[in-house]
């Protein structure tokens, strides 16, 4: 019965000074807002950047030497060549600084039943189980694997997620999609496992005098290399030119690796920068509610003095920075919520036109994210106000009321 | 009855120890009307603090109806606040944002003794008796000073005190008031049987009393 009776104090309290408690209200709002906006971009961009730089595709290229390389493709797909590697190349060498290889075949063909007559279409065969370069691309797909007849249609390309294709005049299913790269390669390419590559094999027609190499088993157009966790370009590009003979590593652009670790560094930054103003909000609090005590010492003496323990009296104190902090904590998010709204409609906007990939954090994570903010705004005005109320508790009720103490 | 035993209150200052109260022994019986007199600064309301169970003595013991004030724990301490003691301040010590109603209930609210209903019953026959019962919703800024101590008063009586101890209330306000106030008093102390203890420096009131107890410079005067 006293606890409601002591909480209804404490709102009454919050209520009797009007502007000072809309102030701290306001202040909390904004330090709570902040940090519940930072932690949900955080997690968002951290999201977006493990989608991100998976996208992005290998750290360098293992080709036939003499093979012509397109730098900006290389990353994603290799380019068609007649020239070939052994398919276990790579897995012979057992190279520590290498750390996933995906190897493909691509084959560039004419009057393929794809597009107009006169189209050059990119057949590029994937190891579904070893690319990481194509799959991370995949917008939409029917949802169940990949399997030998399908094909995946790069983002140029045009037809119905689950309709034929006919390729040489052979059905296939079209199993997904992919999202805009800006890569030419991937818009255009039409994308299959090895085995659907081989059992079209017989119906494409040889160019010239020969078949296309790429199509022989057990020979790859190239191989597309992730590095080993802790290995440089140069020792893997080193190793890899020491264990194979005839072969060209083709590295990417190396300010890839900077921007990551830029991002990285910068989300630290913010991170650093959320705890110091949750650490500066909490000392705010807690100074203001020393002011506060002290002004209300006679009221507490009062209540100290008809019988209130100790506990209830920190209890009264620590209750209204509690309503005040949350209140100000569910405005912060509130207020968060309305600014990644706007963030949504202009950057993100912008961002996904230019096909930069931005994925918001899941709502499941966004409401926790939320919880724990209202939650820690509480936590720092009961942590604030807890000190002073029980200091002030301490005091004999006399010295209160006499305003000492 | 109220025992003091040697009873005494020190501060350290800047300038060295100061005794507000030094020594002093005194017994009130159950049901008197005592009243303290002496100068301001004389260590009246000091002494009335430490048997309030306010203000720890320096020295001394403090016992109501055989029980030691300051050798109780905390919890116990306020509860014998609660429910032994009525005190009466010298300015007005209602809460400003509780209704009449609710600054009077709140020490039986706090005791946890009785169900809501009936200490609100009860408060609103004590502010009835204090001729307030027009008043329960109203706050205390909405009333006078005078009305103020009337409902101090009922607030005293919630929780059916031993001791009413009142420290000089009605220094600020008019005559007229101060008599109504102190008629009301003397009444509770004559009807109820509660032991009253009255700080004043107005001689005239305490001629009223059973038993007066005068102290000059923080000890009692012969």
């Amino acid at each position: 019965m006293s606890r409601w009776l002591l909480a209804s104090l404490a709102l009454q309290n919050l209520a009797r000074r009007r502007a000072r408690s809309l102030l701290l209200i306001a202040a909390v709002a904004i330090g709570s807002g902040v940090v519940f906006t930072g932690a949900t971009l955080m997690r968002s961009i951290d999201d977006s950047m493990a989608v991100g730089f998976t996208r992005l595709g290998a750290d360098m290229m293992v080709v036939p030497d003499g093979a012509l390389t397109n730098i900006t493709a290389a990353l994603l797909t290799v380019e068609p060549t007649d020239l070939v590697l052994d398919a276990d190349v790579l897995d012979r060498a057992r190279l520590a600084s290498v750390g996933r290889a995906a190897p493909q075949k691509i084959v560039r063909v004419g009057h393929s039943g794809i597009g107009s007559h006169h189209d050059l279409v990119d057949l590029i065969g994937i190891d579904p189980a070893r690319d990481f370069t194509v799959q991370p691309w995949l917008k939409e797909k029917l949802n169940r694997p990949l399997r030998t007849g399908d094909v995946i249609l790069g983002a140029g390309r045009d037809a119905p997620l689950g309709s034929q294709l006919l390729i040489f005049g052979k059905p296939h299913v079209v199993y997904g999609k992919l999202g805009r790269t800006g890569v030419g390669t991937h818009e255009r390419g039409v994308f299959m496992s090895f085995a659907t590559l081989e059992a079209l094999a017989g119906s494409i027609p040889a160019m010239g005098n020969t078949r296309p190499a790429a199509l022989a088993p057990g020979k790859v157009t190239g191989f597309l290399v992730e590095l080993a966790p802790g290995a440089t370009a140069l020792q893997a590009r080193f190793a890899i030119l020491s264990a194979i003979k005839g072969v060209k590593v083709v590295t990417g652009d190396s300010s890839l690796s900077g921007i990551r670790q830029g991002l990285a560094a910068l989300l630290g930054g913010i991170l650093a920068l959320m705890v110091l103003m949750f650490v500066s909000m909490a000392v705010m609090v807690s100074v203001l509610f020393s002011a506060i005590v002290t002004e209300r010492r006679g009221e507490l003496g009062l209540l100290k003095a008809i019988g209130a323990r100790r506990a209830q009296i920190v209890g009264v104190m620590v209750a209204e920075a509690v309503f005040a902090t949350g209140a100000g904590g569910l405005l912060g998010v509130t207020l968060g919520v309305l600014v990644m709204r706007f963030f949504e409609r202009s950057l993100v906007y912008y961002l996904d036109n230019i096909g930069v990939p931005f994925v918001w954090l899941d709502l499941p994570h966004t409401m926790v994210l939320a919880v724990m903010a209202v939650a820690l705004a509480s936590a720092i005005g009961a942590l604030g106000a807890l000190y002073p109320a029980w200091r002030a508790s301490r005091r004999d009720a006399y010295d209160l009321v006499r305003g000492e103490g | 009855m109220l025992v003091c035993r040697q009873v005494s209150k020190s501060y350290r200052t800047e300038r060295g120890p100061v005794t507000a109260v030094g020594g002093i022994d005194l017994e009130v019986p159950d049901g008197r009307f005592a009243a303290i007199i002496g100068r301001s600064g004389s260590g009246k309301s000091t002494l009335m603090a430490m048997i309030g169970g306010l203000s720890r003595p320096s020295a001394g013991t403090v016992e109501v109806d055989g029980i030691d004030v300051w050798g109780q724990s905390e919890n116990a301490l306020a509860a014998f606040r609660n429910e032994r003691i009525g005190y009466i301040f010298q300015f007005a010590s209602l809460l400003p944002t509780l209704r009449l109603i609710d600054n009077v209930a709140l020490p039986a609210m706090l005791a946890r003794r009785q169900a809501a209903a009936g200490t609100y019953e009860r408060a609103v026959a004590l502010l009835g008796r204090m001729g307030l019962g027009g008043y329960l919703e109203a706050y205390p800024a909405e009333i006078s000073a005078g009305e103020q101590r009337r409902v101090a008063i009922a607030r005293a009586l919630i929780n059916d005190p031993a001791l009413l101890l009142a420290d000089e209330p009605t220094s600020d306000l008019d005559e007229q008031t101060e008599r109504e106030i102190m008629d009301e008093l003397l009444t509770i102390n004559r009807e109820l049987g509660t032991t009253l203890i009255l700080v004043t420096h107005n001689l005239a009131l305490a001629e009223r009393a059973q038993q007066v107890v005068h102290i000059a410079n923080g000890a009692l005067v012969a």
